[in-house]
Protein backbone atom coordinates (compact mmCIF):
# COMPACT_ATOMS: atom_id res chain seq x y z
CA UNK A 1 0.00 0.00 0.00
CA UNK A 2 1.23 3.28 -0.87
CA UNK A 3 0.80 6.42 0.90
CA UNK A 4 1.72 10.33 0.75
CA UNK A 5 3.51 12.62 2.03
CA UNK A 6 4.03 13.29 5.70
CA UNK A 7 5.63 15.65 8.39
CA UNK A 8 9.39 16.94 7.74
CA UNK A 9 11.88 15.63 9.91
CA UNK A 10 14.16 18.66 11.64
CA UNK A 11 16.21 18.95 14.59
CA UNK A 12 19.69 18.82 15.33
CA UNK A 13 21.61 16.39 13.07
CA UNK A 14 24.02 13.40 13.43
CA UNK A 15 25.43 11.13 11.05
CA UNK A 16 24.33 7.61 9.82
CA UNK A 17 26.14 4.87 12.08
CA UNK A 18 29.11 3.07 9.53
CA UNK A 19 28.07 0.25 7.24
CA UNK A 20 28.61 -3.57 8.74
CA UNK A 21 27.67 -2.25 12.54
CA UNK A 22 24.23 -3.48 13.98
CA UNK A 23 23.81 -0.37 16.74
CA UNK A 24 20.50 -0.09 18.52
CA UNK A 25 18.91 3.40 18.21
CA UNK A 26 15.51 5.01 19.41
CA UNK A 27 13.52 7.36 18.65
CA UNK A 28 15.84 10.11 19.07
CA UNK A 29 18.20 8.47 17.79
CA UNK A 30 16.42 7.81 14.11
CA UNK A 31 15.62 11.41 14.07
CA UNK A 32 18.80 12.83 14.38
CA UNK A 33 19.97 10.87 11.65
CA UNK A 34 16.93 11.34 9.46
CA UNK A 35 18.31 15.00 9.89
CA UNK A 36 21.94 14.43 10.10
CA UNK A 37 20.86 13.00 6.24
CA UNK A 38 19.37 16.19 4.95
CA UNK A 39 21.09 17.29 1.86
CA UNK A 40 20.33 14.21 0.09
CA UNK A 41 17.13 11.56 -0.47
CA UNK A 42 17.10 9.26 2.45
CA UNK A 43 15.72 5.59 1.62
CA UNK A 44 14.61 4.07 5.33
CA UNK A 45 13.24 0.48 5.23
CA UNK A 46 11.70 -0.87 8.09
CA UNK A 47 12.63 -5.40 8.21
CA UNK A 48 13.09 -8.22 9.70
CA UNK A 49 15.06 -11.16 9.04
CA UNK A 50 11.97 -13.28 9.50
CA UNK A 51 10.08 -11.95 6.92
CA UNK A 52 9.35 -13.21 3.92
CA UNK A 53 8.94 -9.82 1.76
CA UNK A 54 11.52 -7.96 3.45
CA UNK A 55 13.78 -11.15 1.81
CA UNK A 56 12.36 -10.49 -1.32
CA UNK A 57 12.81 -6.83 -1.55
CA UNK A 58 16.36 -7.27 -0.09
CA UNK A 59 18.26 -7.43 -2.78
CA UNK A 60 16.59 -4.57 -4.87
CA UNK A 61 17.31 -2.32 -2.10
CA UNK A 62 20.76 -3.23 -1.73
CA UNK A 63 21.08 -2.41 -5.82
CA UNK A 64 19.82 0.45 -5.22
CA UNK A 65 22.21 1.72 -2.54
CA UNK A 66 24.95 0.75 -5.25
CA UNK A 67 23.00 2.46 -7.93
CA UNK A 68 22.49 5.75 -6.20
CA UNK A 69 25.49 5.74 -3.74
CA UNK A 70 26.62 9.24 -3.11
CA UNK A 71 23.49 10.53 -3.82
CA UNK A 72 20.53 8.99 -2.06
CA UNK A 73 20.87 7.55 1.49
CA UNK A 74 19.69 4.55 2.52
CA UNK A 75 19.26 3.57 6.43
CA UNK A 76 17.76 -0.41 7.54
CA UNK A 77 15.70 -0.42 10.47
CA UNK A 78 15.97 -3.77 12.22
CA UNK A 79 12.25 -4.18 13.80
CA UNK A 80 11.33 -7.42 16.42
CA UNK A 81 14.50 -9.26 15.89
CA UNK A 82 17.10 -11.13 16.71
CA UNK A 83 20.55 -8.74 16.29
CA UNK A 84 22.36 -11.87 15.16
CA UNK A 85 19.88 -13.07 12.68
CA UNK A 86 19.42 -9.57 11.27
CA UNK A 87 23.67 -9.41 11.15
CA UNK A 88 23.28 -12.61 8.76
CA UNK A 89 20.77 -11.52 6.70
CA UNK A 90 22.85 -8.03 5.64
CA UNK A 91 25.86 -10.04 4.69
CA UNK A 92 23.58 -12.56 2.88
CA UNK A 93 21.91 -9.81 0.90
CA UNK A 94 24.63 -8.08 0.49
CA UNK A 95 23.13 -4.38 1.99
CA UNK A 96 26.02 -2.33 2.18
CA UNK A 97 24.63 0.69 4.02
CA UNK A 98 24.02 1.53 7.45
CA UNK A 99 21.12 -0.38 9.60
CA UNK A 100 20.04 -0.07 13.32
CA UNK A 101 18.22 -1.80 15.76
CA UNK A 102 15.00 -0.55 16.63
CA UNK A 103 15.57 -0.22 20.27
CA UNK A 104 13.09 -0.56 22.77
CA UNK A 105 10.07 -1.23 19.62
CA UNK A 106 9.91 3.26 19.45
CA UNK A 107 10.64 4.05 15.93
CA UNK A 108 8.46 1.56 13.98
CA UNK A 109 5.29 3.19 15.92
CA UNK A 110 6.85 6.30 15.33
CA UNK A 111 6.67 6.28 11.58
CA UNK A 112 3.38 4.28 11.54
CA UNK A 113 4.71 1.11 10.81
CA UNK A 114 1.70 -1.68 10.22
CA UNK A 115 3.19 -4.55 8.59
CA UNK A 116 7.06 -5.04 7.30
CA UNK A 117 8.27 -4.11 5.60
CA UNK A 118 7.59 -1.24 4.88
CA UNK A 119 10.01 1.65 2.96
CA UNK A 120 9.80 5.38 4.20
CA UNK A 121 11.43 7.69 1.94
CA UNK A 122 12.27 10.79 2.88
CA UNK A 123 13.10 14.17 0.58
CA UNK A 124 16.49 16.07 0.79
CA UNK A 125 14.44 18.36 2.96
CA UNK A 126 13.54 15.38 5.78
CA UNK A 127 9.97 15.83 4.55
CA UNK A 128 8.38 12.03 4.21
CA UNK A 129 7.49 12.07 0.59
CA UNK A 130 6.12 8.73 0.59
CA UNK A 131 5.57 5.18 2.30
CA UNK A 132 4.80 2.00 0.61
CA UNK A 133 4.08 -1.12 2.99
CA UNK A 134 4.32 -4.69 2.47
CA UNK A 135 7.47 -4.79 -0.08
CA UNK A 136 8.62 -1.78 -2.56
CA UNK A 137 8.42 -2.40 -6.13
CA UNK A 138 11.51 -1.51 -8.73
CA UNK A 139 9.26 0.75 -10.64
CA UNK A 140 7.67 2.45 -7.08
CA UNK A 141 11.46 3.10 -5.90
CA UNK A 142 12.94 4.13 -9.07
CA UNK A 143 9.94 6.66 -9.49
CA UNK A 144 10.32 7.92 -6.25
CA UNK A 145 14.34 8.32 -6.03
CA UNK A 146 14.06 10.03 -9.28
CA UNK A 147 11.42 12.00 -7.95
CA UNK A 148 13.03 13.17 -4.98
CA UNK A 149 16.70 13.81 -6.69
CA UNK A 150 14.79 16.13 -9.15
CA UNK A 151 13.72 18.19 -5.95
CA UNK A 152 17.42 18.10 -4.63
CA UNK B 1 -0.45 -8.98 5.25
CA UNK B 2 -2.88 -8.70 2.40
CA UNK B 3 -2.24 -7.59 -1.00
CA UNK B 4 -5.71 -5.73 -1.46
CA UNK B 5 -4.22 -4.40 -4.75
CA UNK B 6 -3.22 -8.21 -5.92
CA UNK B 7 -6.23 -9.33 -4.92
CA UNK B 8 -8.57 -6.65 -6.47
CA UNK B 9 -6.66 -8.13 -9.97
CA UNK B 10 -7.18 -11.61 -9.92
CA UNK B 11 -11.19 -11.06 -9.02
CA UNK B 12 -11.44 -8.37 -12.22
CA UNK B 13 -8.69 -10.66 -14.33
CA UNK B 14 -11.26 -13.92 -13.47
CA UNK B 15 -14.71 -11.30 -13.91
CA UNK B 16 -13.33 -10.08 -17.08
CA UNK B 17 -12.19 -12.96 -18.40
CA UNK B 18 -15.18 -14.95 -18.45
CA UNK B 19 -17.36 -11.79 -19.34
CA UNK B 20 -14.99 -12.03 -22.78
CA UNK B 21 -15.37 -15.87 -23.35
CA UNK B 22 -19.49 -15.01 -23.37
CA UNK B 23 -19.39 -11.67 -25.47
CA UNK B 24 -17.06 -13.04 -28.10
CA UNK B 25 -17.18 -16.87 -28.00
CA UNK B 26 -13.55 -19.00 -29.15
CA UNK B 27 -13.55 -19.35 -33.21
CA UNK B 28 -12.61 -22.83 -32.55
CA UNK B 29 -13.63 -25.55 -29.86
CA UNK B 30 -15.89 -24.57 -26.99
CA UNK B 31 -15.87 -22.41 -24.36
CA UNK B 32 -15.37 -25.24 -21.55
CA UNK B 33 -12.36 -26.47 -24.15
CA UNK B 34 -10.77 -23.02 -23.53
CA UNK B 35 -11.17 -22.66 -19.77
CA UNK B 36 -10.11 -26.73 -19.75
CA UNK B 37 -6.98 -25.17 -21.81
CA UNK B 38 -6.05 -22.47 -20.17
CA UNK B 39 -6.79 -23.46 -16.69
CA UNK B 40 -4.00 -25.98 -16.15
CA UNK B 41 -1.54 -24.23 -18.03
CA UNK B 42 -2.22 -20.98 -16.05
CA UNK B 43 -0.88 -22.76 -12.78
CA UNK B 44 1.60 -24.14 -14.55
CA UNK B 45 2.93 -20.70 -15.95
CA UNK B 46 2.60 -18.98 -12.66
CA UNK B 47 4.85 -21.64 -10.59
CA UNK B 48 7.35 -21.78 -13.42
CA UNK B 49 7.21 -17.61 -13.42
CA UNK B 50 7.78 -17.66 -9.98
CA UNK B 51 10.68 -20.63 -9.33
CA UNK B 52 12.82 -19.09 -12.49
CA UNK B 53 12.29 -15.85 -10.76
CA UNK B 54 13.48 -17.04 -7.61
CA UNK B 55 16.46 -19.27 -9.11
CA UNK B 56 17.40 -15.90 -10.93
CA UNK B 57 17.49 -13.86 -7.15
CA UNK B 58 17.94 -16.08 -4.31
CA UNK B 59 17.46 -19.64 -5.04
CA UNK B 60 17.97 -20.72 -1.30
CA UNK B 61 14.32 -19.43 -0.81
CA UNK B 62 12.92 -21.70 -2.82
CA UNK B 63 12.60 -24.14 -0.21
CA UNK B 64 10.35 -22.06 1.66
CA UNK B 65 6.75 -22.12 0.41
CA UNK B 66 5.88 -18.97 2.24
CA UNK B 67 8.27 -17.39 -0.12
CA UNK B 68 7.12 -19.11 -3.29
CA UNK B 69 4.06 -17.88 -2.71
CA UNK B 70 5.14 -14.18 -2.73
CA UNK B 71 4.25 -13.37 -6.42
CA UNK B 72 3.78 -9.89 -5.94
CA UNK B 73 7.78 -9.68 -5.38
CA UNK B 74 8.45 -11.20 -9.11
CA UNK B 75 8.17 -13.83 -11.86
CA UNK B 76 9.79 -14.30 -14.81
CA UNK B 77 6.86 -13.66 -17.79
CA UNK B 78 8.68 -15.70 -20.52
CA UNK B 79 9.73 -18.51 -18.30
CA UNK B 80 6.26 -18.39 -16.97
CA UNK B 81 4.50 -18.41 -20.81
CA UNK B 82 7.06 -20.99 -22.16
CA UNK B 83 6.03 -23.89 -19.39
CA UNK B 84 2.26 -22.81 -19.96
CA UNK B 85 2.70 -23.21 -23.38
CA UNK B 86 4.43 -26.60 -22.94
CA UNK B 87 2.15 -27.87 -20.74
CA UNK B 88 -0.63 -27.11 -22.80
CA UNK B 89 0.66 -28.85 -25.67
CA UNK B 90 1.55 -32.04 -24.00
CA UNK B 91 -2.22 -31.68 -21.77
CA UNK B 92 -4.00 -31.39 -25.39
CA UNK B 93 -1.70 -33.61 -27.44
CA UNK B 94 -4.39 -36.01 -28.06
CA UNK B 95 -7.28 -33.80 -28.48
CA UNK B 96 -9.61 -33.99 -31.75
CA UNK B 97 -8.90 -30.41 -33.02
CA UNK B 98 -5.09 -29.76 -33.58
CA UNK B 99 -3.60 -28.43 -31.00
CA UNK B 100 -1.92 -25.62 -32.23
CA UNK B 101 -5.46 -24.85 -33.85
CA UNK B 102 -7.26 -24.76 -30.39
CA UNK B 103 -3.89 -22.91 -28.84
CA UNK B 104 -4.11 -20.22 -31.48
CA UNK B 105 -7.85 -19.86 -30.63
CA UNK B 106 -6.79 -18.83 -27.30
CA UNK B 107 -4.40 -16.34 -27.84
CA UNK B 108 -6.42 -13.63 -28.25
CA UNK B 109 -8.17 -14.69 -24.44
CA UNK B 110 -4.27 -14.51 -23.11
CA UNK B 111 -4.29 -11.12 -24.82
CA UNK B 112 -7.20 -9.85 -23.32
CA UNK B 113 -6.36 -11.63 -19.98
CA UNK B 114 -2.93 -9.54 -20.10
CA UNK B 115 -4.78 -6.44 -21.00
CA UNK B 116 -6.78 -6.80 -18.16
CA UNK B 117 -3.71 -7.14 -15.50
CA UNK B 118 -1.82 -4.47 -17.17
CA UNK B 119 -5.08 -1.94 -16.85
CA UNK B 120 -5.48 -3.09 -12.60
CA UNK B 121 -2.12 -1.06 -12.48
CA UNK B 122 -4.56 1.69 -10.75
CA UNK B 123 -5.24 -0.41 -8.09
CA UNK B 124 -1.85 -2.05 -7.41
CA UNK B 125 1.16 0.28 -7.08
CA UNK B 126 0.38 2.92 -9.35
CA UNK B 127 0.22 3.26 -13.15
CA UNK B 128 4.18 4.81 -13.50
CA UNK B 129 5.83 5.99 -16.11
CA UNK B 130 7.95 8.39 -17.70
CA UNK B 131 7.41 12.33 -17.20
CA UNK B 132 4.66 13.48 -18.92
CA UNK B 133 2.36 16.33 -19.51
CA UNK B 134 -0.63 14.36 -19.75
CA UNK B 135 -1.52 11.13 -17.67
CA UNK B 136 -1.83 10.49 -14.02
CA UNK B 137 -0.01 11.61 -10.88
CA UNK B 138 0.58 8.59 -8.96
CA UNK B 139 0.23 8.80 -4.87
CA UNK B 140 3.80 9.98 -3.94
CA UNK B 141 4.98 11.43 -7.04
CA UNK B 142 5.01 15.29 -7.75
CA UNK B 143 4.52 15.70 -11.51
CA UNK B 144 2.46 14.04 -14.15
CA UNK B 145 3.86 10.53 -15.60
CA UNK B 146 2.60 8.68 -18.64
CA UNK B 147 0.85 5.53 -17.41
CA UNK B 148 2.87 3.17 -19.26
CA UNK B 149 0.64 -0.14 -17.93
CA UNK B 150 -2.58 1.64 -19.58
CA UNK B 151 -0.72 1.75 -22.80
CA UNK B 152 0.58 -1.62 -22.70
CA UNK B 153 -2.91 -2.61 -22.09
CA UNK B 154 -4.92 -1.39 -24.66
CA UNK B 155 -1.95 -2.58 -27.13
CA UNK B 156 -2.82 -6.05 -25.94
CA UNK B 157 -6.25 -5.56 -25.88
CA UNK B 158 -6.18 -3.81 -29.38
CA UNK B 159 -3.97 -6.89 -30.79
CA UNK B 160 -6.31 -9.28 -29.07
CA UNK B 161 -9.32 -7.90 -31.17
CA UNK B 162 -7.44 -8.02 -34.12
CA UNK B 163 -6.71 -11.62 -34.36
CA UNK B 164 -9.90 -12.52 -33.36
CA UNK B 165 -11.67 -10.65 -36.41
CA UNK B 166 -9.05 -12.31 -38.30
CA UNK B 167 -10.22 -16.21 -38.38
CA UNK B 168 -8.24 -16.65 -42.21
CA UNK B 169 -4.81 -16.24 -40.01
CA UNK B 170 -2.77 -19.94 -39.62
CA UNK B 171 -2.45 -20.69 -36.26
CA UNK B 172 1.40 -20.07 -36.50
CA UNK B 173 0.96 -16.92 -37.65
CA UNK B 174 -1.76 -16.11 -35.18
CA UNK B 175 0.83 -17.29 -32.27
CA UNK B 176 3.26 -15.73 -33.60
CA UNK B 177 1.58 -12.19 -33.81
CA UNK B 178 0.51 -13.03 -30.32
CA UNK B 179 4.11 -13.69 -28.92
CA UNK B 180 5.74 -10.93 -30.98
CA UNK B 181 3.36 -8.26 -30.45
CA UNK B 182 3.57 -8.84 -26.49
CA UNK B 183 7.14 -8.68 -26.45
CA UNK B 184 7.78 -5.60 -28.96
CA UNK B 185 4.88 -3.92 -26.33
CA UNK B 186 6.74 -5.13 -23.02
CA UNK B 187 10.04 -4.67 -24.34
CA UNK B 188 8.78 -0.75 -25.46
CA UNK B 189 7.31 -0.98 -21.91
CA UNK B 190 10.44 -1.63 -19.94
CA UNK B 191 12.78 1.00 -21.67
CA UNK B 192 9.86 3.64 -20.70
CA UNK B 193 9.31 2.06 -17.06
CA UNK B 194 11.37 3.70 -14.03
CA UNK B 195 14.28 1.22 -13.27
CA UNK B 196 17.15 1.21 -10.95
CA UNK B 197 19.79 0.38 -14.02
CA UNK B 198 19.57 -1.96 -16.98
CA UNK B 199 16.42 -4.35 -16.06
CA UNK B 200 16.48 -8.45 -16.60
CA UNK B 201 12.66 -7.28 -18.37
CA UNK B 202 14.27 -4.79 -20.70
CA UNK B 203 16.91 -7.60 -22.21
CA UNK B 204 14.72 -10.50 -22.53
CA UNK B 205 11.60 -8.94 -24.17
CA UNK B 206 14.26 -7.56 -26.35
CA UNK B 207 15.19 -10.54 -27.15
CA UNK B 208 11.84 -12.58 -27.54
CA UNK B 209 10.65 -9.42 -29.39
CA UNK B 210 13.61 -10.32 -31.90
CA UNK B 211 13.41 -14.26 -31.55
CA UNK B 212 9.65 -14.36 -32.50
CA UNK B 213 10.26 -13.37 -36.08
CA UNK B 214 13.13 -15.12 -36.62
CA UNK B 215 11.17 -18.76 -35.24
CA UNK B 216 8.33 -17.70 -37.37
CA UNK B 217 10.31 -17.58 -40.46
CA UNK B 218 12.16 -20.67 -39.70
CA UNK B 219 8.69 -22.32 -39.15
CA UNK B 220 7.60 -20.68 -42.98
CA UNK B 221 10.63 -22.39 -44.67
CA UNK B 222 10.16 -25.88 -42.75
CA UNK B 223 6.57 -25.58 -43.89
CA UNK B 224 7.25 -24.65 -47.54
CA UNK B 225 10.04 -27.65 -48.11
CA UNK B 226 7.52 -30.27 -46.45
CA UNK B 227 4.99 -28.89 -49.29
CA UNK B 228 7.41 -28.94 -51.64
CA UNK B 229 8.61 -32.32 -50.99
CA UNK B 230 5.35 -34.01 -50.38
CA UNK B 231 4.29 -32.36 -53.68
CA UNK B 232 7.60 -33.83 -55.56
CA UNK B 233 7.45 -37.22 -53.58
CA UNK B 234 3.46 -37.44 -55.09
CA UNK B 235 4.39 -36.39 -58.82
CA UNK B 236 4.82 -39.34 -60.89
Amino acid sequence: MVRGGGPVIDGPGRPLPAVGTMTRANRADFTAMIAGARGHPIVVNVWASWCPPCRAEAPLLARAARTYAGRVAFLGVVSRDDPAAASRFVTRYGLDYPNVVDSGDVIAPFLGVRGLPTTFIFGSDGRLRVSVSGGISEQRLAAQISDALGDA
Amino acid sequence: MIDTGLVVTIVIMAVGCSLLLRLAPPLEGDRDQIYDLATGPLFVGIIAARLVAMAFDDLGRALHLRDVLLFRSGMEFWAGLAAALGFAAWRWRSNPLPSLKLMAAVVPYGLWSYALYEGTCLVRDGCLGPRSPVGLTPIGLSHRVFPVGLGVAAAAFMTGFFLRRSPSLRPVTVAAIGVGSLATVRAMASVWLPAIGPSRIQRESIAVAVLVPFAWAVAFLLRHRDSAATAHSASP
